[in-house]
């Protein structure tokens, strides 16, 4: 079975309808990138599977039905949310988002572990530990949101533009960061990219969106051999 | 066949309309000559505060600018026309002076609040009202002290024939009209949907030329002069202005009476004048006449306006009367 | 010595606009909203203490009582009246609260009529001499209260996993959420306790005024003007303007001719607007920067 599982989901804002009818799919321990042009609707579908807006279809975490649930309630089953734009909460310290992302735990030695964790992960943050997270760089903000959302022990970890105004190197640590973790927690991911030659490079498998609608769908490695993805979304 | 056919035929009819309009006008000419004195006055109250209303909407309902302090604009304009009065000033002069000194305190007071936003500004202009009433207090060799100052500013021309009170009315309800009328144009033209640009999005109207602070101390000035005017008109009414009438809680009053009755409508705050007016009227009607009573009606009328007919009973009005012409609900624009 | 009595006596009353002014900042951190109806229901709770006295309940638990029932009240608040408008315009929400004052307003007169009532103290009669002034156990009590109130609040938002969760939806409740916050609920939280917080303020004031509907009125203004002298930020920032208003008022009116006693709440009034003029975030608030 399929971790996350989107079927004939359909979503919009108000009066205009973003999506029509998508499917999608992340496997147990594998890695989708969800890709697109600008407006295409891919925020909209990660707002969707997080419960942040209402949807019509189905939407199924290891099969469980995850309609009607509010946000938080769907982040307690496993989905961990880090949405564009980090989400950063920046009037508290690193360590107290990071206290914030664990806040279910009862397990003290489960979290410390954890702190440690992501310390190693993300060394930059051990530093920076008692900083204030709102005068952290944007590099550091993206890696305190993803080290938040595995406080939380989550399956599936859902990223919005992770790469979203930082620098190639910074984008480069982040990215090895999510490699690494896949590799050693396998925590399955779901990955909203502009920058398609990345995504395609972490993840295993590929949905092109085009206006609300799937276009394209299949593995990475045959979306990235493909002409027409290469002249879209890599540049030719 | 909808039972309202008939009255939506009529009603179509733009000669009719007319109609209705000088029917009303004649109704409100007759109706102080037949009605008492008590009720002419009751009467002239809601014009007052029709007008307040009226002042207090365009700042707060219109430009979106939270004014908490609106009745010590209207005391200003009451005192400024009683101690003219008292001091042997005719009635137009008097008149002018309730209408100078709150204008030009509103814009003294408006230029550096309306620098700031929300919640400041609302705390600014509440501090209005709580300063004017111990200062009234104290300068009482001008303004009576908290016993107040009697003046009458009207008096019955004898040609006419009429008793004060339905001179008074015919005064009253002529500069109500007048007022309005202000107000129309004033809100239906560029300087309406600007001030209304500024209320929903100042950014954008920064960004598309409205002179946005300029537009807002207008707003403000405009507003404060509205109140001098309620409060010439309501010296005229009472014939008498003490410190209490401006108080704070009289200008949470007038903002509740301005949602209930409409924001950002003029026959929303005609409505508001006659709920301020009437409220407590309707309660020692029905006997209840219990301590606290009117302010459970007021708070609790204002809170179902807010959750169910956010437009007020104009909106509620106005959507009738939509039914009524097209024969279909439709959602005031 | 009339100055240091003048002083003391303005340290007391200060305590208590501080009180109240503290619960408006916990509205404020919560959901970004004034809460003018604040003082209301803190007469609200203070009746039902008053009731439960007359009732033969002894007075430290009546109003221990009344403060409890307090938060399920500003839970009830937040959860029905106040969430529907929260996300509008700062005009619609401000309505909403005023309009709510003066339903309380009304309901407590009608329940209570408008009969000032004697409200017991909870400290013990008698006085301190330092110094040559007397000094109440009353009002070091109430000091002592608030002391106790600021270090408590402190505990909670820095020391517990409640507060911190508190500090996280009021900092960023769409993210807060995503992070599995059940951001509804903290919010209720955050006003009950706000209302608790109210409620204290109104049963330490009423021995002191009489107990009457409008009893808050003028200590909301106050309490206003406290949060923002001190900046709707830094709780401690409106405790130390809220002394500050207490005191200098106190001293404005006893040794300024012109102001005296009836005009005292002019000062107050002038630093509110020099503070908004000259430095709008507060004395000790911090500019908040627009995130992009």
């Amino acid at each position: 079975m399929n971790l996350l599982e989107i079927a004939k989901v359909s979503a919009g804002y108000g009066a205009s309808q973003v999506l029509h009818q998508i499917d999608l799919t992340v496997a147990q321990n594998g890695i989708t990138a969800l890709l697109g042009a600008n407006g295409a609707g891919k925020t909209t579908t990660l707002r969707a599977v997080s419960g942040m807006i209402p949807s019509t279809g189905s939407v199924t975490l290891s099969g469980e039905s995850l309609k009607a649930l509010r946000p938080d309630q769907i982040a307690q089953r496993g989905l961990a949310h880090v949405p564009q734009g980090r989400g950063t909460l920046t009037r508290l310290t690193v360590i107290e988002n990071l206290q914030v992302g664990a806040l279910r735990s009862r397990n003290r030695t489960q979290v410390a572990e954890d702190f440690e964790f992501c310390f190693a992960l993300f060394p930059r943050l051990r530093e920076r530990r008692s900083v204030l997270a709102g005068n952290l760089s944007g590099g550091e903000q993206q890696m305190l949101a993803i080290a938040r959302a595995l406080m939380g022990r989550p399956r599936l970890l859902v990223l919005d533009e992770p790469s979203l105004g930082l620098a190639p190197k910074i984008t480069g640590e982040v990215f090895d960061a999510l490699r690494g973790l896949h590799t050693e927690r396998g925590i399955a991911m779901l990955i909203v990219e502009q920058n398609a030659a990345l995504a395609l490079d972490l993840a295993d498998s590929a949905v092109v969106l085009e206006s609300g609608r799937v276009a394209i769908t299949g593995s990475a490695k045959l979306l990235a051999g493909m002409d027409e993805v290469r002249a879209a979304y890599l540049g030719g | 066949m909808n039972t309202f056919s008939w009255v939506r035929r009529l009603a179509v009819n733009l000669r009719v309309q007319a109609v209705l309009w000088l029917i009303g006008a004649v109704v409100v000419a007759i109706i102080p000559l037949t009605a008492t004195p008590y009720t002419n006055s009751q009467l002239s109250l809601v014009a007052t505060f029709a007008v307040a209303i009226l002042g207090l909407n365009l700042v707060t309902g219109f430009a979106g600018q939270v004014s908490l302090g609106h009745s010590a604009f209207l005391g200003l304009g009451a005192y400024s026309a009683a101690i003219a009065t008292a001091a042997g000033w005719p009635a137009l002069a008097a008149l002018a002076a309730a209408c100078v000194v709150p204008a030009v305190i509103g814009l003294l007071v408006g230029l550096p609040a309306l620098r700031l936003g929300g919640h400041s500004l609302a705390m600014v202009t509440l501090a209005l009202p709580v300063i004017a009433v111990p200062l009234a207090k104290r300068l009482s060799n001008l303004t009576g002290g908290s016993t107040g100052i009697s003046a009458q500013p009207l008096h019955a021309p004898a040609w006419t024939g009429l008793a004060s009170d339905q001179w008074t009315f015919y005064v009253v309800a002529a500069l109500a009209v007048m007022m309005f009328f202000l107000a129309g144009n004033l809100t239906r033209g560029r300087l309406g949907r600007a001030l209304s640009l500024i209320r929903v999005n100042e950014t954008v109207a920064a960004s598309v030329g409205v002179p946005v602070y300029a537009y807002k101390v207008l707003a403000f000035v405009c507003a404060a002069l509205f109140g001098g005017v309620a409060g010439f008109m309501y010296v005229c009414t009472i014939g008498f202005m003490s410190p209490e009438s401006l108080n704070l809680l009289v200008a949470l009053n007038l903002l509740i009476a301005m949602v209930v009755g409409g924001m950002r409508s003029l026959i929303g705050s005609l409505l508001g004048g006659a709920f301020y007016v009437f409220l407590p009227e309707v309660a020692s009607l029905v006997g209840a006449t219990r301590s606290g009573v009117i302010n459970i009606a007021t708070g609790a009328s204002v809170l179902l306006v807010v959750f169910l007919a956010r437009g007020g009973v104009s909106s509620i009005v106005w959507r009738i009367w939509q039914r009524m012409r097209t024969g279909i609900s439709v959602r005031q624009p | 010595m009339l100055a240091l009595q003048q002083i003391l006596g303005g340290v007391t009353t200060g305590a208590i606009y501080a009180t109240l002014a503290l619960a408006l900042v916990l509205i404020n951190r919560a959901t970004g909203v004034v809460n003018f109806a604040q003082g209301q229901l803190a007469v609200l709770s203070t009746y039902l203490a008053w009731a439960l006295v007359q009732a033969g309940v002894p007075a430290l638990l009546a109003v221990a009582i009344a403060i409890a029932l307090a938060v399920p009240l500003g839970a009830l608040n937040e959860r029905f009246i106040i969430r529907r408008v929260a996300k509008e315009p700062p005009l619609v929400v401000t309505v909403v609260t005023i309009g709510l004052l003066i339903l309380l307003n009304g309901v407590t007169g009608f329940i209570w009529s408008h009969e000032i009532k004697p409200f017991p103290s909870l400290f013990p009669p008698g006085a301190l001499h330092v110094a040559g002034s007397a000094i109440s156990l009353e009002s070091l009590g109430i000091v002592g209260v608030l002391a106790v109130l600021v270090i408590a609040l402190h505990l909670l938002f820095f020391g517990t996993r409640l507060g911190l969760a508190m500090r996280a939806v009021a900092d960023n409740p769409e993210s807060s959420a995503l992070s599995g916050l059940n951001v509804n609920l903290l919010l209720m939280t955050g006003w009950g306790l706000a209302a608790a917080v109210g409620a204290l303020a109104g049963c330490l004031v009423a021995p002191k005024v009489y107990l009457d509907p409008n009893m808050m009125n003028q200590i909301l203004v106050y309490s206003l003007i406290a949060v923002v002298v001190g900046g709707l930020e830094s709780p401690l920032g409106v405790v130390v303007a809220a002394g500050m208003i207490g005191v200098v008022e106190n001293l404005a009116g006893t040794y300024i001719g012109f102001i005296g006693n009836d005009l005292q709440i002019a000062v107050p009034l002038l630093l509110m607007c020099a503070v908004l003029t000259w430095r709008p975030q507060g004395l000790f608030g911090r500019i908040e920067s627009t995130r992009v």
